[in-house]
């Protein structure tokens, strides 16, 4: 699965990381595990939201194989 | 009805995008333009600002801004024009228009637009200056201004 960052994560972690999926993942989990591998990035669910296949969703929702998921800073257009 | 929503990567003139505009003949055209400071909020030099977008989300935002514009106004047409990318002090990064036969509709059109895009619009902003770089985030006011929208349907 790849994922995709925007803003201040994208400079922090990349633009786009391949990640190795198991079954039953879900967005929490991808998550949690981001945290864990990027100590220094801000991943809390009050700020960073979380989108699948270019719809934002809960984090408990599931991820399946060819999924795009992306996470978002808060916004700062207009 | 006109709904004009652009993602612009390269610079653009806003005064001829409202001669342009206002050249539908409507009775009542207001207009917004958003430029790029030379300073941050704490008054520290800007010397670029950096907009980041998503490849798909970031056009649907401005559309659906444009449109809910049509649907809650009594517009005849509305204009939408961002720009992504790199920005130079004093260049425009958003231009606002709303065309309509009276001018309350108008002046409302653009004031909700902007607010919206402000909190709604799938943007990143980075402010680069010689003490380095800042990633913006809306200030209790811009949520404050678009929460008004939100109270008071009958605008």
């Amino acid at each position: 699965m790849r994922i995709s960052f925007y803003g201040s994560l994208a400079e922090a972690i990349g633009r786009e990381v391949e990640w190795p999926l198991s079954s039953g993942t879900t967005v929490a989990d991808v998550r949690e595990a981001l945290a864990r591998l990027h100590p220094s990035a801000t991943l809390d669910r009050q700020t960073v939201r979380a989108c699948l296949d270019d719809a934002i969703v809960d984090d408990s929702h599931k991820v399946a194989p060819g999924a795009t998921l992306a996470f978002f800073p808060p916004l700062s257009g207009g | 009805m006109g709904i004009d929503a652009r993602l612009l990567y390269a610079p653009f003139d806003p005064a001829a995008e409202l001669a342009r505009f206002a050249a539908q003949g409507a009775g009542a055209i207001v207009s917004f333009t958003g430029l790029a400071r030379d300073t941050t909020r704490d008054g520290e030099p800007v010397s670029s600002l950096f907009l980041d977008h998503h490849p798909s989300l970031t056009q649907v935002s401005l559309e659906d801004a444009a449109s809910d514009a049509v649907a809650r106004f009594d517009l005849l047409s509305v204009l939408v024009l961002h720009r992504s990318g790199q920005i130079a002090p004093g260049e425009p990064i958003v231009f606002v228009a709303a065309a309509a036969a009276h001018r309350r509709a108008a002046f409302d059109a653009v004031d909700y637009l902007m607010d919206r895009l402000k909190t709604d619009a799938f943007f990143w902003k980075r402010e680069d200056g010689p003490a380095g770089s800042i990633w913006i985030e809306p200030t209790e006011q811009d949520r404050a201004a678009r929460a008004r929208w939100t109270k008071d349907e009958s605008i």
